[in-house]
């Protein structure tokens, strides 16, 4: 059985609206995997990282993003990226005198390479508070 | 040739992520000028046309696909749905009140039902972004 509570990909031209979009995707199938306030804080830092440069370092100016919540943890994997893209966004995420976000949250941070191109695989993982929010709201839609 | 969307977004058709597209779609708010009557028509009309796919779209056992394109051209915008189910059907058994589409027709400037090149099931929406609205 698979342990994906629930998945989006998400893929955005580059320009004004990836933060205000990518943030609410990412923040929502995170909180709904029943994240702590303080992770699920942790998660909107690495999207708004994602929006400001990811654009920068893909292979046609997109942002393109996998977002995988499962119980205990959040995996965004972003990509394609163009050849050593997904080193230049993690180098890029460093902020003066707070050092590098991506660095700092994650507890997977790894560049990846297949057929498609770069991919920069980012998780972050939590003590999920019990069944997730979108079991509790398994419902009859009809 | 067709233009990338300006948005891409692909979900598993479960109810909890309706409420996804459409917190999705109050982004474009935050990053447009679009007035709130207008972003209210926008997410209403998403809204619909996404709970048709869960609804509709798929058995129940067989959950399947929800996609979501958005394409911004000048101050027209642009919003396809689109799903892998059974297609536009009637359904003598069906558990809504069939409000959705005239609801979607009365608050879009356009509306077109069909399918895609890879026979995909689409609802295809306009919105006009500069229009102005009696308060």
């Amino acid at each position: 059985m698979s342990d994906i509570a629930n998945e989006a990909t998400v893929g955005l031209a580059d320009g004004p609206l990836v933060a205000p979009i990518l943030g609410r995707v990412i923040g929502m199938l995170t909180a709904r995997a029943d994240c702590p306030i303080d992770r699920l804080d942790d998660a909107l830092l690495v999207a708004d990282a994602i929006s400001a440069k990811a654009g920068s370092f893909s292979e046609d100016g997109r942002v393109n993003v996998r977002v995988i919540a499962r119980m205990g943890s959040v995996e965004l994997q972003v990509g394609p990226l163009r050849p050593g893209g997904a080193e230049e966004l993690i180098a890029s995420a460093a902020l003066p005198g707070v050092g590098n976000v991506l660095e700092r949250v994650a507890d997977v941070l790894e560049p990846q390479r297949d057929g498609n191109g770069d991919f920069l695989v980012i998780r972050l993982g939590f003590d999920a508070q019990g069944p997730t929010t979108s079991d509790r709201l398994e419902f009859d839609v009809t | 040739m067709t233009a990338t969307p300006d948005l891409e977004l692909k979900l598993p058709a479960r109810a909890e992520n309706v409420a996804v597209v459409r917190h999705a779609f109050g982004g474009f708010a935050e990053a447009l000028s679009v007035d709130e009557q207008t972003l209210a028509d926008i997410k209403l009309a998403v809204t619909e046309a996404c709970t048709n796919v869960v609804i509709h779209a798929y058995e129940r056992e067989d959950i399947g696909d929800l996609e979501v394109d958005a394409t911004i051209d000048d101050q027209l915008l642009t919003v396809v749905i689109r799903d892998n189910g059974r297609g536009i059907v009637p359904r003598p058994d069906s558990p809504g009140l069939g409000l959705g589409l005239p609801l979607i027709a009365t608050l879009a400037a356009t509306l077109e039902l069909g399918k895609d090149g890879d026979e995909h099931t689409e609802v295809r929406m306009t919105f006009r972004l500069d229009e102005e609205h009696d308060v």
